[in-house]
């Protein structure tokens, strides 16, 4: 009933304004994706099709030295925050019913990156260069990268276990499996697609993440610090295939996310 | 009697002030259907709960054919329990539901696999060994978690509302159904319930319970003829209460019991039995269906309203009665329920057949009464 409420021009005006948004959020994706097709590489004429930009991508080996190094970062990220911040989820749900704490463990969702990555730099500068002597480098942008997404992951998998039975697991340890066994036949498959699109969310912030990684790199180069090195001089055609390729890999992503989600309910 | 599997002594369990479960002692026989029957609230979940090893007791001890169970995880214990919402794994197929605690004590494939089919045959649901629990109804479900729970041959099986959440045709079939499993496994059934008639149907023993004590233990039978206590009459079956207070007849020592206005005569073994003072509350017990409902000829029954003195005892007297007029009957189909209220405004359900016949009509003047063993005497615990 509540949609045959608005009719006529109201009707039409909100068509409008679905085409509108809908094409100024897809209409630069379409435009550099056709880019990086466009065989003179100029954004200005299209001179025919290529997949030329896309070999120079490939051959492009800081880029691609770049691209790996965040895929470990994203990896070893992603596991690190899902195991802890499942972990967290648990504690919180389960036993300091704190509402004072939730949010202290939230901030770091809310805090602007850069004032996180400022902190965390002259934090690492103290504790990790001065104090102990150690170089920056991929392994203080995955504790950074952990460190916010931890909350992200806890926060989903939170949401999971507020609709758990708890009486499936005292049904399992009724039935004579141990805490741990119990937690690995019946919390965990019960809780796993929170889990798991908690790791998809753990992996994409990460994948993406610049201001921090920037900050806290060190002298190491991951995609977006590397991306942005090469768009300071211009656009590349070469960048253009590259932003087609990741946002394939995303568009997937977030399609099996959704399945895994849909599934689970 | 037979053997205790069961015996739990002093048994208390705090949360906060409060006591849930208040210095409780309770042994549970061999092989017996045990109902522990109280209105929410009044500490029989938690009861089970510490049997089944979920909570702690904040004091005393709860053994297990001699062996103390306190400090035992619930993974340890030989007992198992069904859940009122029955807590199947919503991941798992019926068959693994029912497999998952014989793999968790490392039984070998095939002997797990007969006996989920011997489990699942003895609950009646072969053939949905592969469906998962949200493809199956609510009794169906019911039948997995019994098999479950019962795969394991536990010592005790104990079950926390077990038909409270079925629809109420299923509810009987499967009361008849725990009856039958009860007898064919030979456990010890342990249920927790709230509803009356649940415990008048399944229990050979039930414990009224109320704020975290046991009020009454015995035979459902002995409980509902013999109750002690007006709180144990009127949890099992439906009562006529009159309720007054122990005196002795005027230059006698022979006890009665005095209401608004009436007065019946008390027998002194039953009076002394129950500890009972001058002084004393305490109330008669009716049961409708010994209650005898007699139309008054001449219809002078209330022309001594307030002073109906008709004395009476109430063991081992002759037919008792007092007056009243008839407020409501209502057909049950073969016998009437025939609604008096007594001249003190007190209302007492008598159930009789014929009551046309014998002039029970809305209006009517009649004297209630009953037989020679149809009241009992109890303590009025009702504040």
């Amino acid at each position: 009933m509540a949609d045959r409420a608005i009719r006529g021009w109201g009707r039409r005006f909100l068509r409008l304004e679905l085409g509108v948004v809908l094409a100024f959020l897809y209409l630069p994706i379409v435009v550099v994706a056709g880019l990086s097709f466009n065989k003179s590489g100029l954004p200005t004429a299209w001179t025919g099709f290529s997949l030329d930009w896309y070999a120079s991508v490939v051959q492009n080996e800081s880029l691609l030295g770049a691209f790996g190094n965040t895929l470990i970062v994203g990896v070893a990220t992603t596991i690190i925050a899902t195991v802890l911040g499942t972990l967290l989820a648990l504690g919180l749900e389960r036993t300091v019913k704190s509402p004072f704490l939730y949010t202290f463990v939230y901030v770091p969702m809310i805090i602007p990156d850069i004032v996180f990555a400022i902190a965390l730099l002259s934090f690492y500068n103290l504790a990790f260069t001065a104090m102990l002597n150690l170089k920056l480098g991929l392994w203080s942008v995955v504790l950074s990268h952990v460190t916010f997404d931890i909350a992200f992951v806890a926060v989903v998998v939170r949401t999971r276990l507020r609709h758990f039975d708890r009486s499936i697991e005292e049904a399992s340890l009724d039935l004579g499996a141990n805490e741990l066994r119990t937690f690995w036949n019946v919390t965990l498959p019960a809780i796993l697609p929170g889990v798991v699109a908690g790791a998809l969310i753990a992996f994409t912030l990460s994948f993406d993440e610049f201001i921090i990684a920037f900050f806290t790199k060190g002298t190491s180069e991951t995609f977006p610090t590397q991306v942005y090195s090469m768009v300071r001089f211009g656009v590349t055609p070469e960048v253009n295939a590259i932003a087609t390729v990741v946002l394939g890999l995303s568009i997937t992503l977030v399609l099996a996310s959704q399945r895994i989600r849909g599934s689970a309910d | 009697m037979s053997e205790s599997i069961i015996r739990i002594e002093g048994l208390t369990k705090r949360f906060g002030e409060v006591a849930a479960v208040d210095n409780v002692d309770l042994d549970l026989q061999e092989n017996e259907f045990f109902a522990l029957l109280g209105p929410s609230g009044c500490g029989k979940t938690t009861l089970l709960r510490m049997l089944a090893g979920f909570e702690t007791p904040d004091a005393g001890r709860i053994t297990l054919d001699g062996r103390d169970l306190v400090g035992v995880p619930p993974y340890r214990r030989p007992l198992n329990l069904m859940f009122q919402t029955y807590a199947l794994f919503p991941h798992l197929r019926v068959a693994d539901n029912v497999a998952y605690g014989l793999r968790m004590d490392g039984v070998g494939k095939a002997e797990v696999s007969r006996r989920v089919g011997e489990a699942l045959d003895l609950v009646r649901l072969p053939g949905l060994e592969r469906r998962r629990p949200h493809q199956l109804s609510g009794g169906q479900r019911q039948r997995v978690a019994l098999a479950r729970a019962l795969v394991k041959r536990p010592r005790v099986l104990l079950l926390d509302e077990p038909l409270a959440a079925l629809d109420r045709e299923i509810r009987l079939e499967m009361q008849l159904e725990l009856k039958r499993l009860q007898h064919s496994v030979g456990i010890t059934f342990v249920v927790v319930t709230h509803d009356q008639e649940e415990a008048l149907a399944l229990a050979d023993r039930v414990a009224v319970m109320r704020t975290g004590r046991i009020l009454q233990v015995g035979p459902v039978e002995e409980l509902y003829e013999r109750p002690r206590a007006l709180s144990v009459a009127t949890a099992l079956g439906e009562a006529n209460v009159l309720r007054g207070v122990v005196e002795h007849a005027e230059g006698t020592d022979t006890p009665q019991l005095r209401g608004t206005s009436w007065v019946i005569r008390l027998d002194r073994a039953t009076v002394d039995g129950l500890a009972l003072r001058p002084g004393d509350r305490a109330a008669i017990v009716l049961r409708p269906e010994r209650t005898v409902v007699t139309a008054v000829a001449g219809g002078d029954g209330l022309t001594g309203m307030g002073v109906g003195m008709d004395a009476a005892a109430v063991t081992g007297g002759p037919e008792a009665a007092l007056r009243g007029r008839v407020s409501e009957t209502i057909y049950l189909g073969g016998s009437h329920k025939v609604a008096v209220d007594v001249a003190d405004g007190t209302q007492v359900v008598a159930r009789v057949q014929g009551a046309h016949e014998a002039n029970l009509v809305p209006g009517a003047q009649v004297t209630v009464g009953w037989r020679p063993d149809g009241a009992v005497l109890v303590v009025d615990d009702r504040g």
